[in-house]
């Protein structure tokens, strides 16, 4: 089976995926991308300077805060963590998420309305 | 490394945050890092090492737009950063700041208090220079443009004219601008309920229009309304009145209301504190008429329009890019040429123009003079409430030293110790602001009903502008409570012996005692002048009320009937005089009535007067006088003495009585300086005096002095002739009613004379009192205005002296207790500390006295019968201040002399 295109991802939403991703604990920049791409299973189209972007700007509201540290393999890297802040906003762009979603959902879930003659 | 240390250190050491080349260096580190992580998990998948990092390239997005892309987002975000910080950083400084106002209640409470009444004292006087003298007159559209007329050195009164003149200036000048007239008169107006006496305006049909004001309800005059004959019964009640009298009924149009009489209908209102050209001290004015319906509500001319009497004031609209001098010659020139056709005409009349703005007026009246002095000698308690407030802010921060030091070692930048010490007093001065709104609420309040009585007061008591004016002062005021301890602190601020403590700090204590002595100092010598100046106002006061006005003020009142009737002189007028003095007579304390034409404060003529054998070139013969006919008990109901000779007996009171004649001493002196006029006689005539019946002189009166303060104007002469003689004139004819206090007896007289079966026509009933109060009301204001400051000044140098001395004592607790110990009896340390204070004291006198003498020529003009000079009075001032400050300076010395020597050697 072919694999489908990948989706954009729409304005604003990769901030809230990022802060999801943070919540486990403090990551750096390629490991977000890298688990990012692991849970999207190829359906998202992720640039990789359109997400240090959105870490930058969660970082200028103060929603995350870096922490300049060291990795296994001994390289200087700035780990992301999730502020208070931060988990308020996910929890409440979540919830948000959800109740659009599911009235989406609902509307496209709704059954054909039946036609007065049928065809042929 | 300094970007490995967090942020959070680098704030408090203010080691600097992040410069601009650093985001790229970082953001570059951060995508270098990116890269070889992508690239090893590529190679780790089976990538070769180029196609690696190809890939991690071209995965990482476009090659041109990333990098600068990501570099402007860094920067953004560390702009917003650092801003959010300076944020918090404030926050966190006001924070400490109110915290450390709850915990010493009492400083607190000492600065808030003392910058509340510097803050306040200023607020009240700024919104009564502002209302009296900066405000344009309220609703009147470009009031620069707008003028009235005056003679150069005289005031508006100069510029009255007749209609006839009036209507050949508007014509000459239509083409520079647009003029109109109004004319002034009191007249009894009847709402429904008591009626009083009201100033009205009358005005021509375009007045309105020039002023370019809308009416808050219904029209103004239209043409019609001048043209219908008589003039159509309209009246224009002001904003003011239709609020009190009718309650801001919005059914007032069409109401009606009674002027003398006339009944009248309301048909506009006009905005609110609208008071057209006039001046507010002059206070309110409420009822607009027609100038047509001068004729039937005044005892003016029959006819306005054809009348060549004197009785209207123009105002005139500049049109634009005409300059006001052009203006002023042809006004003059127009005059001028009409005075030519008239016999006797004035040639050299000259008219000047006068901006209706108060901010460009001339001259000022006493009252505003007394006001801007008022409101500069505000500024100077301003200054000492602000130097209270710095000496407790330094006392504070000297108490803080320690703490000081030890955030200065940790790092703290002098620029945010300073930036906490100005939020600091930032804070105590917005709060002392926010009670300053209250005390000058309650300063208002008492100018606008006791001070300022009578003056037209617009707005609500604290208005915008005076609002604007607090949070002014005390931004002000804050950079003054916090200058000096900044200074004094961070300048000569040495961490070691702040650290160390102990007596090592000898030379920055002395310093500071000495800084302290000079606050002190000044705040004792302004508050001296202060107190000096209330002292000379209290005094011009006295004098003022000690003139001899001739007249007894406390108990006599005036009565007069409507102008309508006695111009109309119709036959019962003389009943109706005789029914007022009788129902006058029998309200309860009064003790005499008498009647007479030509009183004081009423209409009176002008009579020419001639003396067999004297010159009539004499200057007293030129002058001409006032004719005063006068029943037989005049003399003593109105309480004017006679000094030689008589008052007219009953019997004499006869149109075909001998005639006889009482004059003033002043004129007296002038016809006869070396033998007595009684005896003498004197010729009184409106023309051709000399051949009119030479009346005997029986009596010499006082002087009479209407105006409290013109002492030096030749007095006005009178000449008294009984009341029969005196030509029947009813519209000067006036009814005085002597009583216990003429305060109650107006009430009483005007209740009796409208009630009892029919109400008679009344015009004015009035104490002599109320006429001369406004003369009184700059006298009052600076006495106390001026002794309210003195006093405010006094109580503040008072508790200054005392926390000086407080502190001064507990600094030198050790030297106390060995001087104790070595045999110091409590008389010799109070005399140790006395001297100190007393030789403080002497040089803050001393420069009081010498700054007093100095300025008194600019108090001198605003006192009466006071030299600005006076030695009693320095000398009274000097002494209390310096018993108050020896006084407040022994306490603490009483307090050092009784600690334990011991105890206090062992402290710190």
């Amino acid at each position: 089976m072919a694999k489908p295109t990948p989706l954009p991802i729409l304005r604003g939403n990769l901030e809230v995926l990022v802060l999801k991703a943070l919540t486990a604990g403090p990551l750096h920049g390629y490991a977000i991308t890298d688990w990012l791409e692991h849970q999207a299973h190829g359906n998202l189209e992720l640039v990789d300077s359109a997400l240090y972007q959105a870490l930058y700007r969660l970082e200028s509201r103060r929603l995350v805060k870096p922490v300049w540290g060291v990795t296994e393999k001994n390289r200087r890297a700035r780990f992301y963590h999730i502020t208070d802040a931060g988990r308020a906003e996910l929890r409440a762009e979540a919830a948000r998420w959800t109740r659009y979603a599911a009235t989406i959902g609902d509307i496209l879930a709704l059954p054909v309305p039946a036609t007065g003659s049928a065809n042929g | 490394m300094a970007d490995e240390t967090p942020r959070r250190f680098r704030r408090l050491f203010h080691l600097g945050l992040r410069r601009p080349n650093r985001v790229d260096a970082e953001v570059d580190d951060e995508i270098a890092f990116h890269l070889q992580e992508r690239v090893d998990a590529l190679v780790a998948r089976g990538w070769s090492e180029t196609d690696a990092v190809a890939e991690a390239h071209r995965l990482f997005g476009d090659a041109k737009t990333a990098r600068p892309t990501l570099i402007a987002e860094a920067t953004l975000r560390d702009r917003r950063l650092d801003w959010f910080e300076r944020l918090d950083s404030i926050v966190a400084d006001l924070k400490l700041a109110a915290r450390q106002l709850r915990h010493a209640p009492a400083f607190s409470l000492g600065v808030i208090l003392a910058i509340a009444l510097g803050i306040g004292a200023n607020a009240t006087m700024f919104s009564i220079i502002d209302r009296l003298m900066l405000r344009p007159p309220a609703g009147v559209a470009m009031p620069e443009r707008v003028y009235t007329f005056a003679r150069p050195g005289r005031d508006r009164t100069s510029s009255a004219m007749s209609f006839v003149a009036f209507s050949a200036m508007r014509d000459d000048l239509a083409g520079v601008a647009n003029l109109s007239a109004e004319s002034f008169f009191p007249l009894t107006v009847d709402f429904g309920g008591e009626p009083r006496s009201e100033h009205a305006l009358f005005v021509d049909s375009n007045y309105f229009g020039l002023l370019g004001t809308t009416p808050a309800l219904g029209r103004y005059f239209v043409a019609d309304d001048f043209t219908a004959p008589g003039g159509a019964p309209v009246a224009v009640i002001s904003y003011g009145l239709w609020q009190q009298e009718f309650g801001g009924d919005r059914g007032v149009i069409g109401r009606a209301l009674n002027v003398d009489d006339q009944r009248l209908l309301i048909v506009g209102v006009t905005p609110r504190d609208f008071n057209g050209v006039e001046p507010v001290e002059l206070g309110a004015f409420d009822i607009w008429l027609p100038i047509a319906l001068g004729s039937k509500l005044t005892d003016g001319p029959a006819n306005w329009q054809t009348s060549r009497v004197r009785n209207l004031f123009p105002v005139a609209r500049v049109k634009p890019g005409v300059a006001t001098s052009l203006l002023a010659e042809r006004a003059t020139a127009v005059q001028r040429a009409l005075e030519r056709t008239v016999p006797n005409g004035d040639t050299t009349i000259a008219f000047e123009l006068r901006s209706i703005l108060p901010s460009r007026a001339p001259t000022l009246s006493p009252t505003e003079r007394i006001a801007s002095m008022l409101g500069a000698v505000s500024l100077f308690v301003l200054v000492i409430a602000c130097f209270n407030a710095a000496n407790l802010m330094l006392a504070r921060a000297v108490r803080r030293e320690r703490e000081i030091a030890i955030r200065v070692a940790l790092g703290v930048s002098r620029r945010r110790l300073l930036r906490q010490l100005m939020l600091d007093s930032l804070l105590l001065s917005m709060l002392g602001g926010l009670v300053a709104i209250a005390v000058a609420a309650v300063g208002a309040f008492v100018m606008r009903g006791v001070l300022l009585q009578g003056v037209l007061w617009s707005g609500t008591l604290v208005d915008a502008r005076t609002l604007g004016f607090i949070v002014a002062t005390a931004f002000v005021a804050s950079l003054l409570t916090c200058a000096f301890p900044a200074l004094l602190l961070l300048r000569r601020f040495d961490i070691q012996h702040a650290l160390v403590g102990g007596s090592s700090r000898q030379a920055g204590r002395s310093h500071r005692t000495r800084f302290v002595s000079l606050l002190v100092v000044s705040q004792g010598a302004l508050s001296a002048v202060l107190l000096i100046g209330a002292l000379l106002f209290v005094r011009s006061l006295e004098k003022v009320r000690g003139v001899p006005v001739g007249m007894d003020l406390e108990h006599t009142t005036i009565a007069t009937l409507s102008a309508r009737v006695t111009r109309a002189n119709a036959p019962n007028t003389d009943a109706l005089f005789t029914e007022l003095a009788a129902r006058a007579s029998r309200v309860p304390g009064v003790t005499s009535v008498a009647t007479a034409e030509g009183a004081s404060f009423t209409v009176f003529q002008v009579r020419q007067i001639a003396v067999p054998g004297l010159s009539p070139s004499l200057d007293a013969i030129q002058n001409g006088t006032v004719l005063r006919a006068v029943s037989p008990n005049y003399f003593e109901t109105i309480g004017t003495p006679i000094l030689r000779g008589r008052p007219f007996s009953a019997d004499e009171d006869r149109v075909d009585g001998e005639p006889l004649a009482i004059i003033n001493a002043s004129l007296a002196d002038m016809l006869w300086p070396n033998s007595d006029a009684i005896g003498k006689c004197i010729q009184v005539a409106p023309r051709e005096a000399a051949k009119a019946p030479c009346r005997r002189i029986v009596g010499i009166a006082t002087d009479l002095h209407e105006q409290l303060t013109n002492l030096d104007r030749r007095e006005t002469a009178s000449i008294y002739v009984p009341l029969s003689q005196g030509g029947h004139i009813a519209t000067s004819r006036a009814v005085i009613v002597r009583g216990d206090a003429s305060s109650a007896i107006v009430q009483h007289v005007r209740a009796a004379a409208l009630g009892g079966g029919f109400a008679l026509p009344i015009g004015d009933v009035f104490s002599i009192e109320s006429k001369l109060a406004p003369q009184l009301r700059p006298w009052k204001l600076g006495a106390t205005m001026f002794g309210i400051f003195g006093a405010l000044a006094f109580v503040l140098t008072a508790l200054g002296t005392y926390s000086m001395f407080t502190y001064n004592v507990a600094q030198r607790t050790q030297e106390m207790g060995v001087r104790i110990a070595l045999g110091a009896r409590t008389l010799d340390i109070l005399s140790l500390i006395g001297r100190r204070s007393a030789a403080l004291s002497l040089i803050g006198v001393l420069v009081a006295v010498l700054s007093a003498a100095s300025f008194a020529r600019f108090i001198q003009p605003l006192l009466f019968q006071t030299s600005a000079r006076s030695w009693p009075i320095y000398a009274l001032v000097a002494v209390a201040m310096t018993l108050v400050a020896i006084g407040a300076s022994l306490i603490p010395a009483w307090r050092g002399a009784r600690v334990d020597p011991l105890m206090a050697i062992r402290s710190e």
